[in-house]
C-alpha cells in the first residue's frame, strides 16, 4: 500500500516535471502561506520568549513599588499632604500588612562616586537590604551578599557586578577595597554573571547586575517606628514584596495598593508593578496575536488551496485520454483517484518545502534588519508544513473523485 | 469459447434522445481467432469493443469471458480481467508523453500485480517481437507513428493477455507502416494471441481469418 503510493507519487512527480512552470505557478499561494504562518510564528515565539524572560527575571511572586519621577503637580500634592515617597516606614508597614508576604527588601540609589579606580565607567551604586540578593535571584559567585548586620552596623562593605570586578582586576577581589567619596568599602562578595541585555530593559527596569556596587542600605538606630524622621529617612527607589505563592498575588497586590494608598495620602508618588499581572498581559496579547496569525495563515492556505483545485480540475480535464488510457490497462477508480492526489499533494508538499525555506531566509532578513527576536521552533516549521500537505490532499480530493468517476468510455472518446 | 456474447444491446442518451448503438449483437470468439469487425463510422464497432474489453457496459445481454459473467462484476473485478487478461491498441497510439517507451509499455504492470523479475521478462520480450529494442529510452514524440503504434502494442502485448483488442489500428497510420501493423498482429495471431481489430476498411480486413459486418447495431 505504501509502496504504490510510493509509486503514485513518482509518476505524479514525473507528470508535474511535464509542466514545470505552471505546477510552480499553481502552488505559490501555498509557499506564501506557509512563508508567511512560519516567519509569523517564529517572530511571534520569538517576542514571547523575550517578554516572558524578562518578567521571570523580575521574579513571579513579587510585587514591585517603585519611586516616579514628580511632576509639577505630583510635586504640589506632594508638599500639600506631606508624603515624602517611599521610605522605610513603607516597608515597615508592609512588613506587617499580611502572612502572605514573606519578605520586604528595599533598593535606595546611592549617590557616591568611586574614587581612584581609573575603570573610566560610573558603576550603579545600590543601597539594599539583606535580602535583596534572595528577592531578585541573585547568585554569589564569591564571598557573600550584603546582611541585615551590615545595615544596622553601618558596615563599610559592599558587594559588586561580575564585570565590575573584572574590570578592576586584582583591586576587584574579595577582600580588597574599593574607595568611593571619602571612605574606603571593603568588597566582601561578587556577583555571578548575570545574562543581561541592555535593549531589554527599556520597558520593565532591570538594573544591570554586572556593572553594580551594592551597599548596605542604612537603617536608623534607634528608629521612632512610624515617627517623621523614619518616614522622612530615605528616599527609596523601589521596594520589592515577595508573596508566598503565585495565586495570592493578585490578593496581596491589592492590599499593597490600598495600604500605599493610605500611607501616601493618596498622593501617587510611586507605581506598582506586578510581573505576574504583566506576564498575564502578555499571555492574552499573545493568544490574540496567536488568532491572528492562525486566521492570516488559514486565509494564505485557502487561497493557496483554491488555486490548487483549480488547477487540478484543469489537469483532469486535460489529461482525460490518458485516463481512459489507463482504464484501459487495467486502473480502477481508486488508482486514478489515488494518482491525482498523490500528484496535489506532491505539489503542495513542494510547495511546504520551498515556503519553509523562503520562511527561513525571510525569518533571517527580519531578524537581521528589524533586530526582532526570532525563534525557529520545530513547531513553527511542522504546523505550516502539515497545513500544507493537509491542503493539498483537502483540495485535491474532488478533482480526484472527479477524474475517477469519469466514464472511461467518454474519456477515450475525446481526441 | 474464449468469449461468448449474446443479444448485447447499448443506447445512449444524446440530450433528449435515446440513440440506440447495439441492437442485439451475438458474438462468440474462440481462443486464437483472429476477427475483424468492419463498419462505417457509428455503426457501433468501437462500443462492442469497449463493451468486449470490459470498458462499458451493456444495456441488455449476457456477456461470458473466459468463463466469467463479464456483467455482474465490480469494477474492481474488471479492471482486474482488463490489466491481467486484455489488451487494448487505439487509433490514436495513446502513449504518454512524459513517459519514455520502456515507461509506456510498463504502464500495465502498475496494476498487474506481477513478480518484478517476470515483468522484466515480460516487457523485454514485447518489446523485442515488436522490433523496438533500440528505441527503449525515447520519449513517444521522438518515434514515427508506426512507432508509436509498435509501442502501443507492446503495452497490450507485455502483460501476456488472452485477448488483444484493436480500435482501428492503421487509421492513422500511412500504407507502408500499416502493412507493417497487420503483419505484426498476424504474427501474434500465429503465435498464439487472440485478436479482435475494428476496422472500416476492407484491405484490412484482409488479414484476419474471419470478418464480421457490423451494420445498423446488428452483426451479420
Amino acid at each position: 500500500m505504501i509502496l504504490q503510493f510510493l509509486l503514485f507519487l513518482r509518476i505524479a512527480y514525473r507528470s508535474l516535471l511535464v509542466h514545470k512552470f505552471r505546477s510552480f505557478l499553481s502552488v505559490l499561494g501555498i509557499v506564501c502561506g506557509v512563508m508567511a504562518v512560519m516567519a509569523m510564528i517564529s517572530t511571534g515565539e520569538g517576542a514571547k520568549q523575550e517578554v516572558l524572560g524578562r518578567i521571570e527575571k523580575m521574579g513571579l511572586k513579587n510585587i514591585y513599588i517603585r519611586k516616579v519621577e514628580l511632576s509639577e503637580e505630583l510635586k504640589k500634592q506632594v508638599a500639600e499632604k506631606q508624603s515624602y515617597g517611599l521610605s522605610l516606614y513603607d516597608v515597615e508597614r508592609l512588613q506587617l500588612l499580611t502572612p502572605a508576604i514573606t519578605q520586604v527588601g528595599a533598593v535606595r540609589k546611592a549617590t557616591l562616586t568611586p574614587v581612584g579606580t581609573g575603570i573610566g565607567i560610573t558603576p550603579n551604586i545600590l543601597r539594599c537590604t539583606g535580602n535583596y540578593a534572595s528577592l531578585l535571584g541573585l547568585k554569589i559567585k564569591e564571598g557573600r551578599f550584603i546582611n541585615e548586620l551590615d545595615s544596622h552596623r553601618e558596615n563599610q562593605v559592599c558587594v559588586i557586578g561580575s564585570s565590575l570586578s573584572r574590570r578592576l582586576g586584582t583591586e576587584g577581589q574579595v577582600g580588597r577595597s574599593v574607595r568611593m567619596n571619602d571612605s574606603l568599602y571593603k568588597i566582601v562578595g561578587i556577583l555571578n554573571s548575570y545574562d543581561f541585555d541592555a535593549s531589554q530593559t527599556a520597558k520593565i527596569n532591570i538594573e544591570n547586575f554586572n556593572d553594580i556596587v551594592f551597599l548596605p542600605l542604612k537603617i536608623p538606630k534607634n528608629p521612632t517606628r512610624f515617627g517623621s524622621a523614619m518616614r522622612q529617612f530615605s528616599m527609596l527607589s523601589h521596594i520589592v514584596v515577595e508573596v508566598d505563592r503565585r495565586k495570592n498575588v493578585e490578593s496581596v497586590a491589592k492590599l499593597v495598593r490600598r495600604t500605599l494608598e493610605l500611607t501616601h495620602s493618596q498622593v501617587l508618588d510611586y507605581n506598582i508593578v506586578v510581573p505576574l499581572e504583566l506576564l498575564a498581559q502578555s499571555l492574552a496579547a499573545q493568544r490574540i496575536f496567536n488568532l491572528v496569525l492562525a486566521v492570516t495563515g488559514g486565509v494564505s492556505l485557502l487561497v493557496g488551496g483554491i488555486g490548487i483545485m483549480n488547477i487540478m480540475l484543469a489537469t483532469v480535464t486535460e489529461r482525460r485520454r490518458e485516463i481512459g488510457v489507463r482504464r484501459a490497462v487495467g486502473a480502477t477508480e481508486k488508482d486514478i483517484a489515488c494518482q491525482f492526489l498523490a500528484e496535489s499533494f506532491l505539489l503542495t508538499m513542494c510547495g511546504g518545502v520551498i515556503g519553509l525555506v523562503g520562511g527561513l531566509i525571510c525569518v533571517n532578513v527580519i531578524e537581521m534588519w528589524a533586530g526582532w527576536p526570532i525563534r525557529v521552533t520545530i513547531y513553527a516549521m511542522f504546523v505550516p508544513f502539515v497545513l500544507a500537505c493537509g491542503t493539498g490532499i483537502f483540495f485535491g480530493f474532488y478533482p480526484a473523485v472527479r477524474a475517477a468517476r469519469m466514464d472511461p468510455i467518454q474519456a477515450l472518446r475525446t481526441v | 469459447m474464449l468469449l461468448e456474447a449474446k443479444g448485447l444491446s447499448r443506447s445512449y442518451l444524446l440530450g433528449q434522445t435515446t440513440i440506440p448503438i447495439l441492437r442485439g449483437v451475438d458474438i462468440s470468439v474462440a481462443e486464437g481467432e483472429f476477427i475483424s469487425i468492419m463498419g462505417t463510422s457509428g455503426s457501433g464497432k468501437s462500443t462492442l469493443l469497449h463493451i468486449l474489453g470490459g470498458l462499458d457496459t451493456p444495456d441488455h445481454g449476457t456477456y461470458i469471458f473466459n468463463g466469467k459473467d463479464m456483467l455482474s462484476m465490480s469494477d474492481l473485478e474488471r479492471s482486474w480481467i482488463r490489466a491481467h487478461w486484455i489488451g487494448f491498441v487505439f487509433q490514436t497510439f495513446d502513449l504518454l508523453p512524459e513517459l519514455n517507451v520502456v515507461e509506456n509499455i510498463s504502464l500495465p504492470f502498475l496494476y498487474n500485480k506481477t513478480a518484478p523479475d517476470l515483468k522484466n521478462h515480460q516487457i523485454k520480450n514485447a518489446m523485442e517481437r515488436v522490433g523496438l529494442m533500440h528505441r527503449q529510452m525515447h520519449r513517444p514524440q521522438e518515434l514515427s507513428g508506426g512507432e508509436m503504434q509498435r509501442v502501443a502494442i507492446a503495452r497490450a502485448l507485455a502483460v501476456n493477455p488472452k485477448l488483444i483488442l484493436a480500435d482501428e489500428p492503421t487509421g492513422n497510420l500511412d500504407s507502408r507502416n500499416s502493412l507493417d501493423i497487420l503483419n505484426l498482429f498476424r504474427d501474434l495471431n500465429e503465435s498464439g494471441a487472440t485478436v479482435i481489430m475494428v476496422t472500416h476498411d476492407e484491405k484490412v480486413a484482409a488479414f484476419s481469418e474471419r470478418t464480421l459486418e457490423m451494420a445498423d447495431g446488428c452483426l451479420s
